[in-house]
């Protein structure tokens, strides 16, 4: 008995599993990712003070959050709008997040900058971004975790 | 019976993933013309501006000066990325360093024109690749001379950066702040500051 149409039978059984990983794979490659970096050595980046400032849209207060998360990082972070900025901030910390309504809202993306305070110039920035199923059983609160970690990531 | 059910599953799914795949990979364009917002120096002189694109990939013909990199597909199959304006990315790149230069107070003219500074960005790599995660191989010359073509300051960065690949719109906003967060470092360099910061009017 020949052996070609036993394995022709079995092309299609064969075919159908490579789809289902390759679906598998697509799918779970695409739930969220990170990216960033900060340009400060790291002496510097531990000894200077951060101004995180809120803008005129984050009625969540996302700014506290960074600055809550940076201290326990041992940075020196304090957070507010544009007016309460310290003199001895070195450097500003501006954000951009993005939020998508699946059954509830969640932060999709978040973008961390790190300024210098004196002329405005990146020395480093953190970005998060998640899908919607990545984001069940999570807080805004990993994001910012997420993104700060590509920026000051803890020992 | 079941075999058909099967096969009929495989083709489908195959058509879904290869839609769905190729077309996060295919036509996929980053912009660079705005990716400055600030520099660490400051001035009211006049500076010549000019970055040269000196990639052996687009010199030799093989790429065109509009390529910036790759998006890769499901099986890694690369599709090119593209200037979000279309123009190569050595104009793109100047448009945001112009920018940025006449925020800090100064004016900028063209790389030719006569200027008692002229700042040189030579671009012998920059290419982002862009599958899981994304890369961006960079080397960097920045050139700062006088009136008279004298080099007073260089600087140089030559490397590699990688984080994770998302979306198009993520992927672009990351690649333009690489760029902006390469060439700061570069301005930041002392000497360069010093060449720029003393800028005739």
């Amino acid at each position: 008995m020949s052996r070609v149409p036993a394995m022709r039978s079995r092309v299609p059984t064969v075919l159908g599993c490579v789809a289902a990983v390759l679906l598998a794979l697509s799918l779970g490659g695409c739930v969220g990712n990170a990216s960033g970096q900060l340009s400060l050595p790291r002496e510097q980046a531990e000894a200077s003070t951060y101004f995180v400032q809120r803008h005129a849209k984050d009625t969540r207060d996302l700014a506290s959050g960074i600055a809550d998360s940076m201290r326990t990082r041992g940075l020196k972070a304090t957070a507010g709008i544009e007016s309460d900025r310290p003199a001895d901030a070195a450097f500003v910390v501006t954000y951009v997040d993005r939020w998508i309504w699946d059954m509830r809202m969640y932060l999709a993306d978040l973008r961390i900058e790190v300024r210098d305070a004196k002329d405005q110039s990146i020395v480093g920035f953190g970005q998060s971004s998640q899908s919607s199923l990545k984001a069940m059983g999570q807080t805004h609160a990993d994001i910012v975790e997420t993104a700060l970690d590509q920026l000051f990531p803890r020992r | 019976m079941r075999h058909e059910l099967w096969r009929r599953f495989g083709v489908a799914t195959l058509a879904v993933v290869a839609l769905g795949l190729g077309g996060c990979a295919v036509g996929n364009r980053y912009d660079y013309g705005s990716a400055i917002s600030g520099l660490p120096v400051s001035g009211t002189g006049s500076i010549a501006v000019d970055v040269l694109d000196a990639r052996p990939y687009v010199l030799s013909g093989e790429k065109k000066p509009d390529f910036v990199g790759l998006q890769r597909g499901g099986f890694g199959n690369p599709f090119d990325v593209r200037t979000g304006s279309g123009r190569p990315l050595a104009e793109e790149m100047r448009q945001a360093i112009v920018t940025a230069l006449q925020k800090q107070g100064y004016s900028a003219v063209g790389g030719k024109d006569a200027a008692p500074r002229r700042m040189e960005l030579r671009v012998l790599e920059w290419k982002t690749d862009v599958m899981m995660s994304m890369k961006t191989l960079y080397d960097l010359e920045l050139g700062v001379y006088d009136a008279g073509g004298v080099l007073l300051a260089k600087s140089a960065a030559k490397g590699e950066d990688v984080g994770s690949g998302g979306f198009q719109s993520q992927n672009a906003a990351n690649a333009a702040k690489t760029f902006e967060l390469r060439f700061t470092d570069l301005v930041r360099d002392e000497a360069v500051r010093k060449a720029l910061s003393g800028t005739p009017q």
